[in-house]
């Protein structure tokens, strides 16, 4: 056996090690919560009480699948985006998407329900309207190589969502919608029912697996442009059904879940530090980290209070310092 | 050189002028300390009061249980939190087309060139110091809890010149509190009620449920009217509501459950959870115990001066055997009457209509 086939077979061990232990983390998930004191919940009591039933699986499990479909999508769309922009600081919040998404939610919320429209459709619209802005900005922009263009056009995208989303802010009723929208630009998966999840989980499995699915096409697209179109490559077509796909999954998501941060961009880092850069495992590997990063951040701000401590808080916290710690180690260019 | 020397001078001038302390205003006969801890002085009593930005519901009740505010020519920001208007009720002069803009700047707040402009406290550092430093004079008020009603009426009073009716209307409270509290002094810890007061919001056809900081009116209430507020040590730092999850609602398993919403009818967030296949298990609703908070124009518990009519109807809803002689219509119409000299036997129906239909159906 070569070193090669060595090394892919210890690759495959540890993903299924890493799916196993996920798996057994979302198990153990079930049994956490507040009802009916804040911790480990019996499992007996299950048998002979009725609302802790109730709980478990209209509450918790919908929620437990959301934070594992929202943690994987959010990840795999910030490996995509690093990987087709050569970038390691890139994020699903890159051009736009996530400003522009945080933009349309509050407008529907300062606007108020009697819209036929809502506000994960609004946050999604504008979160894909992000996109095609900075896509087209980027076109008349004169300076710089495309990526260049685009990593610029999505600044100004994003500055101009921002400056918006200021705006409704500072107009937004202090007593409901600002609130709201506070709270909406926090994240939270809270709100989980079978019914709000089914949709979101639909797209982002279809989105996780055309990524899946299209991870040789991405190891190619992640060297030059030439290189790629030599292998029988359209590169700009396929950078774009890439990026729009990504967009889609991370869109939706956060069109459920709020704004969530650092998912997408801390555990591509750790996946591809442990996996090495080709998408073959370590795309699977981000996709999986993502869900364990979430649903772990999610059990600790349904379960450490009384009241809910918003996702985006915690993913932020823990982000932050798993960022520090990678970019001090001493070997954080990560393997090849 | 020449044009470096005329930009240190621009800078220089304009830093002595931002440096310079506010004009000091001469002391005069009505002088009070607001919320935020400053003398405010008048040398007479204010013909122009302006109520400002957000949250002016609070300050603007206040203001209009003096008889001075009818005289005065008054200026408000938005009061309508969602269910309608109680000013123009009580001043009629007041139309909704005269409003100031919530967000207007320290600029747009001087060309009104009013007397005196009332703030609530949270908007001493966007307002109050800009106003101080054109000196106009502000008054802040906080309102937040009974303590702060009883500190900042009076003060308020003095500064329109008429504290003895401040303190009338802190005694006009007392009085109502003071049969709660005679009559729940008895209880015993068994026989207080687990209560649950939760703040509904719908957003995209999605119901969540929020709570109220310790710190604030809403949980003092519960305390007041001889209940156990269940989520009392649960959000003691928060400085806002905080949404709780159903996880949460079910381990505390209240026996009451009281709905609040301001800008909507609480009903609604009743109704939610009645309809809900998720909260049927819950003790409150079994029992029917899910109950809409009372509103007129205005939800009755929240640290607007009709917050006693949400302790009074809470008391009668919890013990009914303690209140039963306690006729909570008859104790809006003379809220109005006694607080803001509402006679006209027409608005005083109006209110109690409103109050009736926000609780009819519970």
């Amino acid at each position: 056996m070569t070193d090669y086939q060595a090394q892919k077979r210890r690759q495959t061990l540890h993903l299924r090690l890493l799916f196993a232990l996920t798996l057994l983390f979302a198990l153990l998930s079930l049994f956490l919560g507040r009802y009916p004191k804040a911790g480990f919940t019996a499992p007996s009591l299950f048998f002979h009480d009725r609302l802790a039933r109730t709980i478990l699986i209209n509450v918790r499990l919908p929620r437990i699948i959301l934070a594992l479909a929202a943690g994987a999508v959010l990840s795999a769309s910030g490996f995509t985006f690093q990987l087709l922009f050569s970038n390691p600081l890139v994020e699903p919040g890159f051009l736009g998407v996530s400003q522009g998404a945080a933009f349309g939610a509050a407008l529907m919320i300062v606007l108020g329900q009697s819209r036929v429209a809502s506000v994960q459709l609004s946050a999604m619209v504008f979160g894909i309207l992000g996109l095609i802005f900075s896509y087209f900005l980027a076109q008349r922009f004169r300076f710089g190589g495309s990526l260049l263009r685009l990593v610029l056009a999505g600044i100004a995208v994003s500055a101009f969502f921002s400056s918006g989303l200021g705006v409704i802010k500072l107009v937004a009723e202090p007593t409901k919608d600002l609130q709201d929208i506070t709270f909406w630009m926090m994240g939270g998966l809270w709100n989980a029912s079978w019914k709000s999840i089914i949709p979101t989980i639909i797209v982002t499995i279809g989105a996780l697996l055309f990524l899946y699915l299209n991870r040789f096409t991405l190891n190619l697209l992640s060297v030059d442009e030439k290189s790629a179109f030599s292998l029988g490559l359209n590169p700009k077509r396929q950078r774009i059904i890439l990026l729009v796909v990504a967009t889609i999954g991370t869109t939706f998501t956060i069109s459920v879940t709020g704004l969530i941060g650092w998912v997408g961009l801390i555990t591509p880092h750790i996946a591809r530090k442990t996996f090495g850069s080709e998408a073959k495992a370590a795309l699977p590997a981000s996709m999986i980290m993502g869900s364990f990063f979430l649903l772990l951040c999610d059990g600790l701000g349904r379960t450490a209070l009384a009241t809910e401590i918003p996702i985006g808080l915690l993913t932020s916290l823990f982000g932050a310092v798993v960022f520090v710690i990678i970019l001090s180690s001493k070997s954080q260019g990560g393997k090849a | 050189m020449k044009r470096f020397s005329l930009i240190l001078a621009l800078v220089l001038t304009t830093s002595i002028i931002f440096a310079m302390p506010a004009i000091e205003t001469p002391t005069g006969l009505y002088q009070a300390t607001d919320a935020n801890g400053r003398t405010v002085s008048l040398t007479s009593a204010p013909e122009k009061i302006l109520v400002a930005a957000k949250a002016a519901l609070m300050p603007a009740h206040a203001l209009f249980l003096f008889p001075e505010a009818q005289r005065a020519e008054i200026g408000l920001s938005k009061t309508d939190q969602g269910l309608g208007d109680f000013f123009p009720l009580v001043w009629p002069k007041i139309t909704v087309g005269g409003r100031v803009d919530q967000n207007a700047s320290v600029e747009e707040l001087m060309t009104k060139n009013s007397d005196l402009i009332l703030l609530k406290a949270t908007h001493f550092e966007s307002l109050g110091k800009g106003l101080d430093q054109v000196s106009v004079p502000n008054f802040t008020l906080s309102l937040e809890t009974w303590d702060e009603w009883k500190a900042e009426l009076p003060q308020l009073g003095k500064l329109l010149g008429n504290e003895a009716r401040a303190n009338e209307i802190l005694g006009l409270y007392e009085d109502r509190m003071k049969i709660i509290e005679e009559r729940v002094s008895s209880l015993a810890d068994d026989q207080k009620p687990t209560v649950l007061l939760l703040q509904g919001t719908l957003t995209d056809n999605t119901y969540s449920f929020k709570i109220a900081p310790d710190s604030w009116l809403q949980t003092w209430m519960v305390d007041l009217v001889g209940a156990k507020p269940v989520w009392k040590g649960s959000n003691k730092a928060a400085n806002g509501w905080s949404t709780v999850s159903f996880e949460q609602i079910a381990a505390w398993n209240p026996e009451y459950i009281v709905t609040i919403s301001y800008n909507s009818p609480s009903s609604e967030y009743r109704d939610a959870i009645y309809a809900s296949s998720l909260y049927s298990d819950l003790t409150a609703v079994k029992n029917h115990a899910v109950l809409a908070s009372p509103a007129d124009l205005m939800n009755y518990i929240q640290p607007v001066a009709s917050w006693v009519l949400g302790a009074q109807w809470l008391a009668k809803t919890l013990h009914p055997e303690l209140f039963s002689d306690l006729d909570i219509e008859a104790q809006v119409r003379s809220f109005y009457h006694d607080f803001y000299s509402i006679t006209d036997s027409a608005v005083l129906d109006e209110l109690v209509g409103y109050y009736h239909a926000s609780v009819e159906s519970n």
